[in-house]
Parts: C-alpha cells; sequence; structure tokens
C-alpha cells in the first residue's frame, strides 16, 4: 500500500515540490561553485583558450609574429597532397608513431600487470620495497634518464656492449634503435601502471579465488576468469592515459636517436615541434594543422575506448 | 521570517562564490603578470644563450661591470637558444618585459630583423662609437648588416675546429697534412693504412656546421645552397666525408667526438672551437693544435664561422636613458672581452685580435695572419638556418644510413618546403 502511494507521489509532482527541486539544483550549482571554480579557470585559460587557438592557427600561415593569415584548409592540403614536405614527414612520422603506440601499450599495461599480480602473492616478503623501486623510474625526467641510458647503449663505451662483448649499434641501427626505445619507456613507465593494479587486486574479495580454487580452477584460469574481470575498469584507465600518453611520444625518441637512423625513429610530435620552432622562421600554422589531425586521431582511438567500456559496464 | 534568512543565507552564498571566483580569478591573472617591470627599474635584463661554459665567464664580466656601481644595474638571464627565442616572440606579443639586451645568433638576427623587431644598432653606437664598424672585422660587422644597415653589434665567433692531437701526429708521420695549415677531405683520405685499428683520422662534432666550411672551401655559398640542396656543391663534400667514414677513418655515428679525441683515439677532431678549453685540460694545451676548420678543396681556403651578436628589440616603452646604460654596459664588455677568451670563443673585435695575449691562445690561429682574417666567411642569409637544421640527415648521409640522393632530396625537400611557407606568410 505505501509503496502504490509513494510511487503515485512521484509520478504526480505538485508544483511547489517543482520549484523546491529547480531551488536546490541553483543551490548545488552556487554550492559547487566556489569548489570548480579554480580549477575551471586555469582549466579554462591555460586548457579550453589554447585548444581553439591551436584550431584556429591550424588554418592560418603564421610565424608567430603578428597576424595569423587567414588560409582556409592550405595546411592540410600540403599534408594531404603527395609529393610535398609536409606530406611525407606527416604520413611517414604518423606510421612510426603508431608502431610506437601498438608495441609501447600492451608493454607497459602487460608488464606492470603481471608484476603487480607476483607482487600481491601472499606471504612475499618486501613486495613495497619492490613497487618503489619500479615506482622511481617514473620520476625521473625524461632527459635524465635517456642520457643515462645513451651512455649504457653506446657502441663504444657502453655497459652492454662491453659487458657481452658485442658490437652492436643499438642507437644508430635499426631494429635496435627501436628496441632501445621501447625498453627505456617500459622503464620509466611500469611503476605508475603498477601502483594502479596494485591497488585494484586489493579490491579483489579473496573468496572469488578461494572458491575457484576448490572448483580446481589453475593459476592462469582464475587470472584470466576472475583477476581480469574483476579489475577491468582500473585496465580501461590504464590503458585509454597509456594510449594517449604513447601517441604523445617525443623525449625518448629525440633524446636517444634524434629520430635516427635515416628518420626510422621520427615521430610526429618531432615535426610538429620542429616547425614550430625550426632553425629559422617559424610555420606554427602547418604545426598546428599537424597537431590538429593528431588530436583527432587520438580522440577517435579514445572515444573508440570509451565506448567499448560502457558496454561492458 | 524565513524568507528575510533565506535570502542572507543565499547572500552569503553568492559572496562567498563570487569572493572564489576573483580569488581565482587574481590567482590566474596575478601568475601570469609576474615578471619584473622592465622598463621601470633601474635593471637592464640581458638575455642569453650562454649555458655552457660561457655563462659563467659572462656571468664574470656582469658582476665586474655591477661592481663599478652603474646607474642601471644588468641582470644576466641565460636560457637554451630555442626557449630564448620562443620568449621573446612571448613578449613582444604581449608588450611586457621586453629584456633591454639581447644576444642571437647572425641568423636569427636577420630572421627578427625581417620579422620588423630589431632597432639598427646605430641606438647603441651614438652612445659608444667604440661598438661601430671599425672596431670589428668586416665579416663579423657583415653578419650584422641587412640591405646595408647593421642591426646588431657583434660578440663573438665560433664554429667546429679542425683540432689535432700533436703527439698522435708525430707518431704517425702525418706533419705532411699540417704543411699549409689546412686539412683537406683528401688529406684526411689520406691516412688510409697509416693508422692502428681503434685509432681514427677524424673525430666527427656537429657535421651540418662543419659542412658550411666546407660549402665556401669548394666555391659555393649559403644564399646560392639554399636554393637547391641537391646541387654539387653539397654533394661533393658531403660524398667525400661519406668516403671518409666508408673507409673506417671516422667515429662512429654514435660516438661523443670530444671523448674520442680527448681519449687519444683520433687523430683530428671536428670540434667546437668552445671545446678547446676542455681539450686543453684532457690532453694539454702544449700537445693540441687547430688547423682552421676542414676543407673540401684547396682552392679556396674558406673558415665559415658563426656569430653572436648584441641585438635591442623595439619596445617603445624604452627610454633613451637605457638604451644608452645598455650601450655602455656592451662596450664594457667589448672592452673586458679578454676575461672570457678562455671558453674558446673567435674574438670579432680588432681590441682583442691585435692584442698580444689574444694572438697566444690556440683560437687566435683563425685570425694571426691577413690571409687568415681574409679566409673567414659570414652569412645571415634569413633561411640559412634551414640548411643547418636537418643534423640528423646530414649525419644518415655520412654515415651511409641513406643514399646520397635520398639525404639530399630530404635536404632539399625540408628546405624548400619551409621557405614555401614563409614566402607565403
Amino acid at each position: 500500500m505505501s509503496a502504490v502511494s509513494s510511487s503515485a507521489s512521484t509520478k504526480i509532482e505538485r508544483p511547489s515540490q517543482k520549484i523546491e527541486r529547480h531551488h536546490d539544483h541553483r543551490h548545488t550549482l552556487w554550492h559547487a561553485l566556489p569548489y570548480i571554480a579554480p580549477h575551471f579557470i586555469i582549466f579554462a585559460v591555460f586548457g579550453i583558450i589554447p585548444i581553439f587557438f591551436g584550431i584556429f592557427i591550424a588554418f592560418t600561415r603564421w610565424n608567430l609574429v603578428g597576424s595569423p593569415k587567414w588560409v582556409g584548409f592550405d595546411n592540410f592540403k600540403l599534408i594531404f597532397q603527395s609529393g610535398t614536405y609536409f606530406n611525407s614527414i606527416f604520413w611517414r612520422d604518423m606510421l612510426h608513431t603508431l608502431l610506437f603506440v601498438v608495441i609501447n601499450v600492451p608493454l607497459v599495461i602487460i608488464v606492470p600487470l603481471l608484476l603487480a599480480v607476483a607482487l600481491q602473492k601472499k606471504h612475499l616478503h618486501g613486495a613495497g620495497l619492490f613497487q618503489a623501486i619500479f615506482y622511481i623510474p617514473g620520476l625521473i625526467s625524461v632527459a635524465a634518464g635517456a642520457l643515462v641510458w645513451r651512455m649504457v647503449f653506446n657502441s663504444q663505451f657502453g655497459l652492454i656492449n662491453t659487458m657481452f662483448r658485442s658490437n652492436v649499434n643499438w642507437l644508430g641501427s635499426e631494429p635496435y634503435a627501436w628496441i632501445v626505445i621501447f625498453i627505456v619507456c617500459l622503464w620509466g613507465g611500469i611503476g605508475g601502471n603498477l601502483i594502479i593494479y596494485r591497488s585494484a587486486l586489493s579490491g579483489v574479495d579473496q573468496n572469488l579465488y578461494e572458491a575457484a580454487r576448490m572448483d580446481g580452477a589453475g593459476p592462469v584460469r582464475i587470472f584470466f576468469d576472475i583477476t581480469i574481470p574483476e579489475i577491468r575498469f582500473p585496465l580501461f584507465y590504464t590503458l585509454i592515459m597509456t594510449t594517449t600518453g604513447a601517441f604523445n611520444i617525443w623525449g625518448q625518441p629525440v633524446m636517444l636517436t634524434g629520430g635516427g637512423p635515416a628518420n626510422s625513429t621520427s615521430v610526429v610530435l618531432m615535426d610538429i615541434r620542429n616547425l614550430a620552432f625550426p632553425s629559422g622562421p617559424a610555420a606554427a600554422g602547418m604545426a598546428s594543422a599537424m597537431a590538429l589531425l593528431l588530436g583527432i586521431i587520438l580522440s577517435v582511438i579514445a572515444l573508440i575506448q570509451i565506448i567499448i567500456m560502457q558496454k561492458e559496464r | 521570517m524565513f524568507g528575510i534568512h533565506h535570502t542572507h543565507h543565499v547572500a552569503w552564498r553568492l559572496a562567498r562564490a563570487a569572493a572564489a571566483v576573483l580569488a581565482s580569478l587574481g590567482l590566474v591573472f596575478g601568475l601570469s603578470g609576474c615578471g619584473s617591470a622592465a622598463s621601470s627599474s633601474h635593471v637592464l635584463y640581458f638575455w642569453n644563450s650562454l649555458t655552457g661554459d660561457d655563462g659563467p665567464m659572462m656571468q664574470k664580466i656582469v658582476n665586474a661591470y655591477n661592481a663599478t656601481n652603474p646607474k642601471y644595474r644588468v641582470v644576466f638571464q641565460p636560457m637554451n637558444g630555442g626557449d630564448l627565442l620562443t620568449k621573446i616572440y612571448s613578449v613582444l606579443q604581449t608588450g611586457k618585459n621586453i629584456p633591454d639586451i639581447v644576444e642571437e645568433d647572425q641568423f636569427v638576427t636577420s630572421q627578427l630583423q625581417s620579422q620588423g623587431l630589431l632597432n639598427p644598432s646605430s641606438v647603441w653606437t651614438k652612445y659608444q662609437p667604440d661598438l661601430g664598424s671599425r672596431s670589428y672585422l668586416p665579416q663579423a660587422w657583415k653578419g650584422t648588416e641587412i640591405k646595408g644597415v647593421s642591426y646588431g653589434i657583434p660578440l663573438y665567433m665560433f664554429q667546429m675546429a679542425c683540432y689535432y692531437n700533436k703527439k698522435l701526429i708525430k707518431k704517425y708521420h702525418l706533419q705532411y697534412i699540417l704543411k699549409d695549415g689546412w686539412v683537406t677531405t683528401d688529406e684526411i683520405k689520406s691516412m688510409k693504412g697509416k693508422l692502428p685499428k681503434g685509432v681514427y683520422a677524424l673525430a666527427s662534432g656537429n657535421i651540418p656546421w662543419a659542412i658550411m666550411s666546407m660549402l665556401y672551401s669548394g666555391g659555393g655559398s649559403v644564399e646560392a645552397g639554399v636554393k637547391d640542396m641537391r646541387q654539387d656543391m653539397w654533394r661533393k663534400p658531403l660524398a667525400a666525408l661519406r668516403q671518409i667514414n666508408d673507409m673506417g677513418l671516422m667515429d662512429p655515428i654514435d660516438a661523443d667526438g670530444e671523448q674520442v679525441f680527448g681519449s687519444q683515439h683520433a687523430v683530428f677532431g671536428m670540434l667546437g672551437t668552445w671545446a678547446q678549453g676542455n681539450m686543453s685540460k684532457t690532453l694539454g694545451a702544449k700537445n693540441i693544435g687547430e688547423a682552421n676548420t676542414l676543407q673540401y678543396g684547396d682552392k679556396h681556403p674558406s673558415n665559415f664561422l658563426f656569430q653572436q651578436n648584441w641585438v635591442q628589440l623595439k619596445n617603445p616603452q624604452r627610454s633613451a636613458e637605457r638604451t644608452k646604460a645598455s650601450a655602455d654596459f656592451i662596450e664594457f664588455v667589448h672592452k673586458h672581452w679578454m676575461m672570457w677568451s678562455s671558453v674558446g670563443s673567435i674574438s670579432p673585435a680588432y681590441r682583442d685580435l691585435n692584442n698580444p695575449a689574444y694572438k697566444k691562445l690556440i683560437q687566435a690561429s683563425f685570425t694571426n695572419t691577413e690571409k687568415q682574417r681574409k679566409a673567414i666567411r659570414t652569412s645571415n642569409y634569413v633561411y640559412g638556418g634551414y640548411a643547418t637544421a636537418g643534423w640528423g640527415t646530414y649525419n644518415d648521409i655520412v654515415y651511409s644510413n641513406v643514399s646520397l640522393d635520398e639525404g639530399l632530396n630530404e635536404l632539399n625537400l625540408a628546405t624548400q618546403g619551409q621557405i614555401q611557407i614563409q614566402e607565403q606568410s
């Protein structure tokens, strides 16, 4: 009886209730405003405005001085027109960027995940210490870390070649140049994801594992049927963040290989940076056009990932 | 009663929200306004890219100047070269915090002038006539001039010099190479079979910079060369360097040239003029010498030198008094340039070049004779920077990662593409 009356009352709303609800919404907004305002204003000034300015610049020719000159889609035409310099570097380096994403993202997700599972083992001593050790490289700047790795992989005096008595030109020949970049990115990227996975794993109900074991499930079955589904949301989160970060790869190839040998490790962000701040007058419009195209590709991929995540929910 | 209370409550909330928004705006705009009132204080801001060994030495000169108690004190603000240009554009866009004195290279001097951002150097020379053209090497002064008007004052010159290890020259009987004081690519090739394993004929440095001298010694020039980088004036010197590498006479692509030369694993080292301090400490000043820059041929001996200029950015707020104070400081550095001669830079000023103390320095070999001085080449062609930008491609060509044609096409495509964008801007 009471349930019926309650249901009826929500269906037929009194005018005074409507006004109260409207007031509540307004109150909530006013209440929230002081809290979100600092972040929102900083986000607007340093995030939204530059994004829109960057989009505008993509349709102009601008050497960073004076007023940008509107040229419509001319920058994009040059990027898509075969035989131009901008066409050759953008698509070549987009391919390199995609290659990096395709290999680096699984590495930076799977390796920390396996390590996190290993560190969750019961009665394991020093798990916290190992977590800290894995996390430290993430705190070191890309430039400083890459300088050290350059020395480690130096073909003449490097630790690796000296130790294994090899003469591999790690940074100046393929596929070694890419291998070094992947190693350095993995070294720097393990820690962040490892902490997220360990935190997620600690929240998984241990009874599920107990029940699975009693049913005779092995470690592999448990990993795929319990661990992975239970931490799927943190996994999706790290997948999106790692993918976004991978598309923005710049520091490691710049510091380790300079884009070589024969531009085989050049990536799109290097082109964008070199065009915006070259050894001569800047081509900021073209740089913005490339950045916009990269942003669109990145947004589409992130959107697909989010849609899949929503379906999983 | 409830109505009044409610109204007060809403008003209080509104006031709090407004205060928070204002505080946020204050934070954002307050931060963005951080900086110094460059045009009003008695401080001159000196922006420069002296981030290497030359930085602390220049700081010493600045300190010495400030110790004379000038009305305007100088603040030395070094930053990375790329950041310096970006910051220049930022402050010129906002019109605030424009520095009084800037140090930039000759290509950027042209670039800034072509964009209408520089004052002619006469704003300084009218207060300090000693900073005029008569005090400097004509080639250095040419590096400040655009269409006959000077927009800078030369500070120092630099390049990839061809160092040699005197002990190794003697040990491997290579004195014949140094007879005329110039080293050519053919002479480097002649060392094939004369060196033991692990000792290279040439430790490479910044190839695009070194190639500039080879461009001129082969009869070319930056202005003519940038129009088409597939021309023989680029092709021949690059082919010669590539051959040197193919013959196993050059250190590997990932080797540190200074390390190779400093550890006595190379007879010649194509290293920066600023490296002489380090090399002197490592090998002993008496054991190294500078044999100009590496040459492609011996018909047109040429040392292409890069240079850094003092320039003044336009700023309507700047008073004549500040400009005069800037000129006073630049003249002070001009007079005390020898204080930083140990970093290896080549002086563009006759005051130093004719100074017996300077003449004894390693880098003085570039200027000690009239013949040497005549061999100096400079250029401030506005697109010259593009030609030296693709250092990765230069390395790929020399180290045979790409064919000569592929590499030259890549260099040409990059240069012409960027020029095309500028011409349409």
